[in-house]
């Protein structure tokens, strides 16, 4: 099973990354940090694959839960305030800080390499 | 033990003299040493091969997810769980370290030869094999570069204080402080094995075999009579070589000799890990710390607790992503200070270790035992780094949980480590060892002095997994120097 950006798209969790961070608010870079998270998703063992779809799938009522509103309409202050109370949750917590690392390092280190300066490595003796 | 069985219709089958699996540190000595004496060589690499072009050419985020096994986001299960990194790629993790080569120190071999049984691993041994290495991969001294102004901090407030720092050893030859060792030097300067030891057994006649995972080892009465691999297109291939070397990694290589039921219930049961817990410290003045190679300058005070304190690889992206645990308004404050941050690295001994538990399919499930020894040292090595920033000028540091606030004092420090849980830490680790050690049967030995599993004839192991511990150091060096070690002992028996 493969996850796609359409699927991480569809949780509202990129929403909400849009709302809350300053960072991720920009168009080009949410779509760097759902290419990234989803990039390394898909290198993941089936396994937690499976359990971070299964989380994905869930985060919309969950979110719903904490905040009465749904995820991908949720304004700055709601998108915030939902992200903390499920970061209290046992399980939700370690899960969006992982996923939120993925985004950001993604939006953040995605730009070109710093340099061309490339050549060839030298031998060994 | 397990039958020989006949290959299926449609398998390739190659002879060779000698196959390799895996071509980081340890399989890289093994190929170009097999291949000088002759031999014929594969070797086989589950990842892919890059060159320094495309490197320079991809952005970090993306050799992050192509170069790191898991794209870098591997979890050892536990209270707290940890982030475990390491390569997937030709060169293995080689390419994607600081290229630091430091010698094992006579007290940890001496330490070593006690606890495994086996005396010919002592100082004497391994200092000629490290010198060599070093010799060959153009060791030097790294001094501050352009930039590094974290590193120059770092050390003036060791000075202050009356600690003892040290500029890193490393394997690079004109590094230009691009500051992306961590995805892959983009200007071909560290020396990784995929730029130096592999270029030149290829020139000796090895051959290297990317995207091939090798899948089961064919043994019978104790030898090897084939190993059998899979590329990336399910293409299968048998294998039939007269020696093998494994060095697939301390996850990797425990997995494959357990996948073959090869010391099933000894190999990968202990994994050492060292921990690294990541301070952020905000300085008044302009730091600039992506500025300037990964770090120039080393605090080793504490080394004798395995407790080493450095800057990290500072990037954006590794910034935010050392910071997602915490809130949005706080990270993007945090962002947009960027230039005032450093990002320091403490790097620890675990004492209580991993181990893998079970196979699920073809992933490992790791999980860690941390101590309350462990959690007690952790807090001291905060203790210590905390100090030490501070004497750096720092203002204010964010400790390694992100449900704790700034610190701002030694008495902040110290009502923090009064209350964190071991659950509190966010720990990373890259550095895994010991997983199939170098020892007796009786005292948990997976392979004895010639890195031969217990009673195999034609099977020897040479990567970190064969270490009989944690060194305490980055570990590069001690990998290699076993490693030559190892194959050099094989050569002279055959």
């Amino acid at each position: 099973m493969r996850l796609t950006e359409r699927d991480l798209y569809r949780s509202g969790l990129p929403a909400c990354w849009a709302a809350a961070y300053g960072v991720l608010g920009p168009a080009p870079a949410l779509r760097q940090a759902v290419r990234h998270t989803v990039g390394t998703l898909n290198r993941m063992p089936a396994g937690y694959r499976w359990a971070t779809a299964v989380a994905l799938r869930l985060f919309p009522a969950a979110f719903r839960a904490v905040t009465r509103s749904g995820p991908h309409t949720a304004p700055p202050g709601t998108a915030r305030r939902g992200l903390a109370r499920l970061r209290g949750l046992p399980g939700y917590a370690e899960l969006l800080r992982a996923l939120t690392a993925l985004a950001l390092y993604g939006a953040l280190d995605s730009g070109p390499s710093r340099t061309g300066l490339a050549r060839t490595g030298e031998a060994v003796t | 033990m397990r039958a020989l069985t006949r290959p299926a219709r449609g398998v390739r089958e190659v002879d060779c003299d000698a196959l390799v699996v895996g071509s980081g540190a340890g399989g890289s000595v093994a190929a170009l040493e097999l291949a000088r004496a002759g031999r014929s060589v594969t070797v086989l690499e589950e990842g892919p091969r890059v060159s320094t072009a495309d490197l320079a050419g991809r952005s970090p985020a993306e050799s992050m997810r192509r170069l790191y096994r898991n794209g870098g986001a591997t979890a050892v299960l536990g209270t707290p769980a940890i982030a475990y990194g390491e390569a997937s790629v030709v060169g293995g993790t080689t390419v994607v370290n600081g290229g630091l080569l430091w010698e094992p120190s006579a007290t940890v071999l001496n330490r070593w030869a006690a606890l495994s049984g086996y005396g010919g691993y002592r100082e004497p041994v391994v200092g000629a094999r490290f010198a060599e290495v070093a010799r060959r991969l153009g060791m030097i001294v790294q001094e501050h570069g352009d930039g590094n102004e974290d590193s120059r901090l770092l050390a003036r407030a060791a000075e202050s204080l009356g600690w003892r720092w040290q500029h890193p050893q490393r394997v690079v030859r004109g590094c230009l402080h691009r500051n992306q060792c961590a995805t892959g030097c983009p200007s071909g300067a560290k020396q990784s094995m995929a730029l130096s030891y592999l270029p030149q057994a290829e020139l000796h006649g090895a051959r290297i075999s990317p995207g091939v995972r090798a899948e089961r080892i064919v043994h019978d009465r104790g030898v090897v009579r084939a190993v059998e691999a899979t590329d990336t297109e399910g293409r299968r291939t048998r294998y039939r070589p007269r020696s093998v070397f494994v060095a697939a990694g301390p996850i990797g290589t425990p997995v494959l000799l357990r996948r073959s039921g090869i010391h099933r219930r000894v190999a990968g049961r202990r994994l050492e890990l060292h921990l690294n817990l990541r301070t952020v410290a905000r300085f008044p003045r302009v730091v600039d710390a992506v500025r300037g190679t990964m770090f120039t300058a080393q605090v080793q005070e504490h080394s004798a607790l395995g407790i080493l304190v450095m800057p990290s690889n500072l990037t954006p992206g590794g910034l935010g992503a050392a910071l997602a645990g915490r809130a949005p308004h706080e990270v993007d404050e945090l962002l947009s200070a960027r230039a005032h941050l450093g990002m320091f690295t403490t790097q620890v001994r675990m004492q209580g270790a991993a181990r893998i538990t079970t196979l699920a399919g073809r992933a490992p499930l790791l999980r860690h035992g941390m101590t309350p020894a462990d959690h007690h040292t952790l807090r001291l090595a905060f203790r210590r780094t905390a100090r030490l920033l501070f004497a750096a000028g720092a203002v204010e540091l964010l400790p390694p949980t992100s449900s704790a606030g700034p610190l701002r004092s030694e008495a902040d420090v110290a009502a923090y480590c009064e209350r964190v849980r071991s659950a509190d830490w966010e720990l990373v680790s890259v550095h895994g060892m010991a997983s199939c050690p170098m020892a007796l049967p009786e005292r948990g030995g997976v392979c004895d002095e010639t890195g031969r599993p217990h009673g195999f004839s034609n099977l020897h192991l040479c990567d970190a997994s064969v270490l009989p511990g944690a060194p305490g150091i980055s570990p590069q060096g001690t990998i290699m120097s076993f490693a030559h070690e190892i194959v050099s002992r094989h050569l002279e028996a055959t």
